[in-house]
């Protein structure tokens, strides 16, 4: 049961690392206003995410 | 239940957002203006695309054209106006040499309409390059408001040209003994 949960939080990890190397090598290319709106709706994304999980009772 | 909905909502919220931020990334890599240079010298065409002018390093660094000195080559640059206005510039190609304008070959003002394209096509003789320049590379320049393109150029001489000039002959004369 504990190594389900090493390699859950190893697989959760490298999916993280894996979204977080991607985003930081498009956002390169990205203008301006591009990166502003991007930003606002990443805001809303964790924003909404969090109040999911919090209506869940997490 | 009404809660379960309630919650739900969030989630597609959530969801909605992470659609927006793809569709910006999509939308963004789309709009702007794209240029694209393709260099026939009668052997072979080269083609410099958008993609590389932004990551050169993932293309070798630098772009270069060669011409064969009896030869002439048709540079065809091709702009494409991915934005809701209309692209007004100046477009202006030159051969440079150590800094310097050897030669002009384009200039125009030019007016591409909102998500037009249009291609721009000039020619270059070996002829028309003052001979000290043969076998040293040069730079051909294009310049279109914010945009600024460098290719490399070389005029080399073939096998067939070789040929044509005679090697010249040099006669010693050994002195007596």
């Amino acid at each position: 049961m504990k190594l389900e949960y090493i390699l859950y939080g190893f697989g959760i990890l490298f999916c993280v690392a894996g979204v977080g190397y991607l985003a930081a090598e498009y956002v390169k290319y990205l203008s301006d206003l591009g990166k502003l709106g991007a930003l606002v709706l990443t805001i809303g994304l964790f924003a909404f995410l969090g109040k999911y999980f919090e209506r869940l009772g997490w | 239940m009404a809660t379960r909905k309630h919650n739900n909502i969030f989630l597609i919220l959530a969801l909605l957002c992470f659609l927006g931020i793809v569709a910006i990334f999509i939308f963004d890599g789309y709009i702007g203006v794209y240029d694209t240079l393709a260099v026939n010298n009668g052997q072979y065409t080269q083609t410099v695309t958008p993609d590389q002018w932004g990551q050169p390093e993932r293309y070798g660094g630098s772009f270069n054209a060669g011409i064969p000195c009896n030869g002439s080559a048709t540079f065809t640059y091709t702009m494409e106006n991915h934005r809701f206005n209309k692209y007004n510039s100046r477009l202006d190609a030159t051969l440079v040499y150590n800094e310097q304008i050897v030669l002009n070959l384009f200039g125009r003002d030019i007016s591409i309409p909102a998500f037009g394209k249009q291609s721009f096509e000039w020619t270059l003789s070996a002829a028309d390059v003052p001979m000290q320049y043969r076998n040293v590379v040069g730079t051909i320049k294009i310049v279109s408001g914010n945009i600024q393109r460098q290719v490399g150029l070389n005029i080399y001489e073939t096998a067939a040209t070789k040929s044509a000039s005679p090697i010249p002959t040099i006669t010693i004369t050994l002195p007596p003994r």
